[in-house]
């Protein structure tokens, strides 16, 4: 049989330029084609509907003890409620599910009295036993954030039905923030725990949310539907009883483009907009941007201070001085997002404010004449400096991400310039956290999300590293004794000289070189009524309302 | 004594005056492949795209690895393709990108070629249990489909161009062996190769001399389609970042960087597509005109 070679190449080559042509010319929004200027603006919240969540990536197990995946936290959050709250404006911590709480004046003991007219999805009712069973379940092994965010807990006790003490081996500074996280701080139902069991609660879970549980197809979507009993939503919303949407759908897909796609055609009620896609979705006349700042920094280079040569101060100081930040913002995010100067960013309770100060300004002849001083020099007619007959390569190890990915090219062709050779290594998020757990990395590229100062703990103490995220492996005892204050002091000016104190000895000695922080975006369809953020980029969808 | 009468019919056929020297199987061969218009087209891509490779510092308008500021321009006068998202020019990437993508086509292929005829020769010429063992073997790598065993392979070794290479070859290795096999069968059933038994002629003369030869149309046909093969598969791996590490001209790896820009950089995603699409098609062009020329049963 013999193809017709002619034919084969002519559709061949049309096919390639119809594609190009069609994709050149994108979707050009006609501003005027679908606002009526006659309609009348709904007010009324109604009733019905499914709310389509868009999502980058899948819960992995909604089990608030073994996971610490923002994604399953998400999901979390919307089944659960917390024993206190944050005010979405200034963040200061309000009472919740605890009407109200006491700090024993030792900072071991704290008292929470609890609401009395609380009920699960299985129409429990919530009380202090629950929350023992909750809270007993804690397994410091699993990893999980919701035990991590316990801190020392030593013992829970019931003192009556709607009482309950917590005491800690040593006074646990971000305990009260920590306990404001719907997701991770959710109760667990005692009749999904009896009927499941630990290990399947995680597919079945059951707390006291808005939204019950209904379905997971996995790769896909986790269905939510509207707790009808539900009467005790936060302080600050308007809407003081059930969810008024019938159903949430949260609606996985990995790839952004095809995100992005299935947003703009409609089909996604809410979704972060990926920076690639922003101008699309700006003046678009079916969406509304959200903008808020993401509380820590997208963007750090992480230097493993137990590997040689980063052991050396000067060299990780020439990577600092060494990379250009406003460049690296271009290419990899388009422009939106800032420089990164500290660990913590600037809506943290605690960032030190003249950070800047002591930040690594873009200065490749600094950077040149620290790795001449540290030895690496550059032999004539060479690419990459030497020292002792080696080549200074390093490896810097990356999830396959875009963002991450030209972040890392960009940062390959600037060291290239000083002469550093850097070899990019791509893992699934997975691997890479057990090989940066393993320290076998030199550098690599990861951003973070915390609430706390004592994220300076999890990232720089000694004893974290290896088992925890101090993936830098900084062991310097006196940045120990500097976040253990973080950690185990309860007054707030105390703690904030030394969440200082922490951020400028872990930029002087270049534990991390910070990168950048993007702009957040989120696009909400017009359909969708009612939809806030609080300070910190947290959806707030008790009063969202769909209009058709 | 053993190939005599086969070298002096070579000595006579080098010797044959011109009129004789025209059937040649080589020219006819020629002949027909270039009687075939898609096949000659075909040719003429590749060979561009082969000078591209060999060229390929001498025609690229600048470095493909040298970042600017000039951020995903479209195409213009300074940068005909445009550039990538890092300011790359996206026209010396892709040329710098033929070299790695031919290198990937022929040593995948190659790797595929060699180990799968030796395969082939063998288990077709010995039969029996050796023939067994070794298509039983073949009929287990056969049992995944190539593009799921070559991931296997690279989860065992590493992602990287060179892997890449293995693993694709490796895939394929079973397609070339069930081929030589089933051609050495009937080929070995000639009478010069019975001669050439009776005559004592060892293993390795027989296969390689007697028997590979005429076994080789096939081949050289199938090895021409594989290229094209393992040039897509190598960029379907790159997409799904399986090939080789950055900074690298692969055009798999552009396609997979740039595919977050594709509903508004249309340059990004074309080029590289076009630069993939001929290739392809020019190689099945001259595999589909190269099949045609050598099948006995076509010529005049």
């Amino acid at each position: 049989m013999r193809l017709k070679n002619w034919h084969v190449l002519c559709v061949s080559v049309l096919l390639v330029f119809t594609m190009a042509v069609t994709l050149g010319c994108a979707p050009e929004v006609d501003d005027e084609a679908d606002t009526d200027p006659d309609e009348e603006p709904v007010d009324e919240p109604g009733e019905g509907g499914t709310l389509v969540l868009g999502q980058a990536e899948e819960a992995d197990v909604l089990h608030p003890h073994r996971t610490a995946a923002i994604a399953a936290n998400f999901v979390m959050a919307q089944m659960g409620d917390a024993l206190l709250t944050r005010c979405p404006e200034t963040g200061e911590i309000e009472p919740h599910l605890a009407e109200e709480y006491e700090v024993a004046d030792d900072g071991k003991e704290v008292t929470f009295h609890l609401r009395e007219d609380v009920t699960f999805h299985s129409g429990e009712p919530l009380d202090a036993h629950a929350y023992e069973r909750t809270l007993s379940a804690v397994d410091k092994e699993g990893h999980g954030q919701g035990a991590a965010r316990l801190g020392p807990l030593e013992d829970i006790h019931v003192e009556d039905d709607y009482t309950l003490t917590l005491t800690f081996s040593e006074p646990f500074g971000p305990l009260l923030l920590n306990l404001t996280s719907a997701g991770y701080q959710h109760a667990m139902d005692p009749t999904h725990l009896d009927e499941y069991g630990h290990d399947d609660y995680g597919r079945n879970p059951s707390s006291t949310g808005p939204w019950q549980f209904d379905d997971w197809m996995s790769g896909e979507s986790i269905t939510l539907t509207r707790y009808e009993d539900y009467a005790w939503a936060e302080y600050f919303y308007d809407n003081e009883s059930a969810a008024y949407p019938d159903e949430i759908e949260l609606r996985y897909i990995e790839e952004d483009s095809t995100r992005m796609a299935a947003l703009e055609a409609g089909e996604l009620d809410i979704c972060s907009v990926s920076l690639a896609d922003l101008d699309t979705f700006k003046d678009h006349p079916e969406f509304e941007l959200v903008e808020y700042d993401r509380e820590g920094n997208c963007s750090n280079l992480w230097f493993n201070h137990d590997q040689e040569p980063l052991d050396d101060v000067r060299l990780r100081r020439a990577l600092a001085y060494g990379m250009n930040k406003e460049a690296i913002i271009n290419a990899a995010i388009d422009g939106h997002g800032e420089p990164a100067h500290g660990i913590l960013p600037p809506v943290m309770w605690g960032y030190y404010e003249n950070i800047e100060d002591h930040a690594y300004t873009y200065q490749p002849d600094k950077a040149a004449e620290l790795l001449d001083e540290a030895g690496w020099e550059l032999p004539e007619g060479e690419d990459v400096r030497e020292k002792d007959g080696e080549t200074l390569s390093l490896t810097l190890m990356v999830t396959p991400d875009q963002e991450v990915m030209r972040t890392s090219e960009m940062l390959q062709a600037q060291y290239r310039e000083l002469g550093v050779e850097i070899e990019i290594d791509t893992y699934e998020w997975g691997t890479l956290m057990e090989y940066l757990s393993e320290g076998r990395h030199d550098l690599s590229i990861v951003g973070y999300s915390s609430t706390d100062p004592d994220w300076l703990y999890q990232i720089f103490h000694s004893e974290e590293a290896g088992v925890g995220l101090n993936w830098a492996f900084v062991r310097d005892e006196e940045m120990d004794e500097l976040v253990e204050g973080i950690r185990y002091t309860l007054d707030e000016e105390e703690r904030r000289e030394y969440a200082e104190e922490a951020q400028i000895r872990a930029i002087d000695n270049a534990h991390w070189a910070p990168i950048y922080r993007s702009d957040q975006y989120i696009a909400v369809h017009e359909r969708v009524e009612g939809f806030d953020v609080n300070f910190r980029g947290t959806w707030l969808l008790h009063d969202v309302w769909l209009t058709e | 004594m053993t190939m005599e009468g086969n070298e002096d019919y070579q000595q006579g056929d080098q010797a044959a005056p011109d009129a004789v020297r025209e059937y040649s199987p080589a020219k006819h061969v020629l002949r027909v492949f270039l009687r075939n218009r898609g096949a000659t087209v075909g040719l003429i891509i590749l060979l561009v795209l082969i000078c591209m490779a060999v060229a390929a510092p001498l025609l690229a308008p600048y470095d493909p690895f040298e970042i600017s500021e000039n951020l995903m321009e479209p195409p213009s006068g300074d940068h005909l393709m445009g550039t990538d998202p890092l300011g790359r020019d996206l026209m010396s990437m892709i040329i710098f990108g033929s070299r790695i993508s031919l290198q990937v086509g022929l040593i995948a292929v190659g790797i595929a070629t060699v180990v799968g005829t030796v395969f082939g020769l063998v288990a077709g010429y010995m039969e029996g249990w050796v023939d067994n063992v070794i298509m039983r073997f073949m009929d287990i790598l056969l049992a995944f489909p190539g593009i799921l065993l070559a991931l296997v392979i690279i989860a065992v070794l590493g992602s990287g161009l060179f892997n890449v290479m293995i693993a694709l070859g490796i895939a394929a290795i079973p397609t070339y062996t069930r081929l030589v096999r089933g051609s050495t069968l009937s080929a070995k059933q000639n009478e010069y190769v019975m001669a050439a038994q009776a005559q004592g002629a060892n293993l390795s003369r027989l296969l390689f001399k007697h028997i590979l030869p005429n076994v080789m149309a096939p081949i050289i046909v199938n090895a021409t389609l594989g290229v094209a093969g393992a040039i897509l598969a190598s960029a379907g791996l790159s997409f799904i970042g399986l090939g080789p590490s950055p900074p690298t001209a692969e055009w798999g790896a552009i396609l997979a960087q740039s595919r977050q820009y594709i509903r508004r950089a249309w340059w990004l995603v074309t080029f590289p597509g076009m630069a993939i699409t001929l290739t392809v098609l020019s190689i099945n062009m001259v595999g589909d005109g190269l099949r045609d020329a050598l099948d006995p049963q076509l010529k005049e």
